[in-house]
């Protein structure tokens, strides 16, 4: 398996959730924000929610010791390090705009102490699985790309005409030598 | 399109050990809930607030999967059974509608995501690693050969 699991669960004061809530509004309308996130292409899925309440079923009474908390999931290639020390060096404004008001947060600017906070707060996934896990996040972009181009010279694939046809695969090959 | 499905659900007193040994047990149930992209299972226990005594422990399920929510929670309900009914409030995996009722009461919603690919179902994504593949093969088995037993090749693939 490729892909690798994080669990972090980020205590926050009220003033930090409504902060967040924001933001997450304003993000939904422009890509600029997730675009520098996207790009670092190690990424499978990342997904931030905020728990307001434990549990969130009314029908159970209220967990008073469980603090309001941000959950950060996501499942990435590489390692750990490589994982936050991109972070840090990439999008350390975006993750002050996540994390800034989270509880013992140290900031965004030095690996070391991003590491801790992480480890501190982190949560071991008791199980983890992926429909395509010899696949890493960049292997399933070039895929795509790579079947979009196919299915654009299909046609000229079919061509009965063995000098046309070889032609139309050398295309295909040159185009896509970069996504094999 | 991917979406995302979390669910987190109170563990019923002094049944954290019992729904971690539950989900030891598992094979990949995932496997045969169609449509999933990846998913996690989970015992999680938040941290205590200052002299606020201990926090309950709580079962996070979480997913992200192509298609509506309603037929894949019922499916996972059926898979996770075991596990799940560890959990307080659980209805039991028979009724497919109460499964979702009840992950439904529970789950969380997410606000910001950051997604590799968001716009690939798991079967496009599986058919075009699978493409990859078999380009990548046929172009190093056909480069010394000429245009005719290239064609013969390709229709053989």
């Amino acid at each position: 398996m490729r892909a690798k699991p994080l669990t972090i669960l980020s205590p926050i004061p009220w003033w930090w959730a409504v902060w967040v809530r924001f933001t997450w509004r304003v993000s939904a309308l422009t890509s600029r924000v997730t675009a520098p996130l996207r790009a670092l292409s190690f990424i499978h899925f990342a997904r931030w929610a905020l728990i307001q309440r434990w549990p969130t079923d009314r029908q159970t009474p209220r967990d008073r010791a469980a603090p309001r908390s941000m959950l950060f999931l996501t499942s990435f290639d590489g390692s750990d390090i490589q994982y936050i020390e991109a972070f840090v060096r990439v999008v350390p404004t975006r993750i002050n705009g996540l994390y800034w008001g989270a509880k013992g947060f140290p900031g965004p600017k030095r690996f070391g102490p991003v590491a801790q906070y992480i480890e501190d707060h982190s949560h071991p996934v008791d199980h983890f699985w992926m429909a395509y896990p010899e696949a890493s996040t960049k292997m399933v972009a070039q895929a795509l790309k790579l079947q979009a181009l196919y299915d654009r010279a299909r046609p000229g694939l079919a061509a009965d005409d063995p000098q046309r046809f070889a032609a139309q695969w050398r295309r295909l090959l040159t185009d896509a030598q970069a996504l094999l | 399109m991917s979406a995302p499905i979390l669910v987190l659900a109170p563990l019923r007193d002094g049944e954290a050990d019992g729904a971690r040994a539950a989900i030891a047990a598992l094979d990949e149930p995932f496997a045969r809930v169609p449509g999933t992209h990846l998913a996690r299972v989970q015992v999680l226990r938040p941290p205590p607030r200052r002299f606020r005594g201990r926090t309950r422990h709580y079962l996070l399920l979480a997913a992200d999967h192509d298609g509506p929510a309603e037929p894949w929670l019922a499916a996972a309900g059926r898979e996770l059974a075991p596990v799940l009914a560890h959990c307080a409030f659980w209805p039991g995996a028979d009724n497919p509608a109460e499964v979702v009722r009840w992950a439904r009461a529970r789950e969380v919603h997410a606000g910001f995501s950051v997604v590799g690919s968001p716009h690939a179902s798991v079967e496009e994504v599986g058919d075009a690693l699978a493409l990859r593949e078999r380009i990548a093969a046929l172009a190093a088995q056909t480069t010394v050969l000429d245009d005719a037993a290239l064609q013969a090749a390709w229709r053989a693939w």
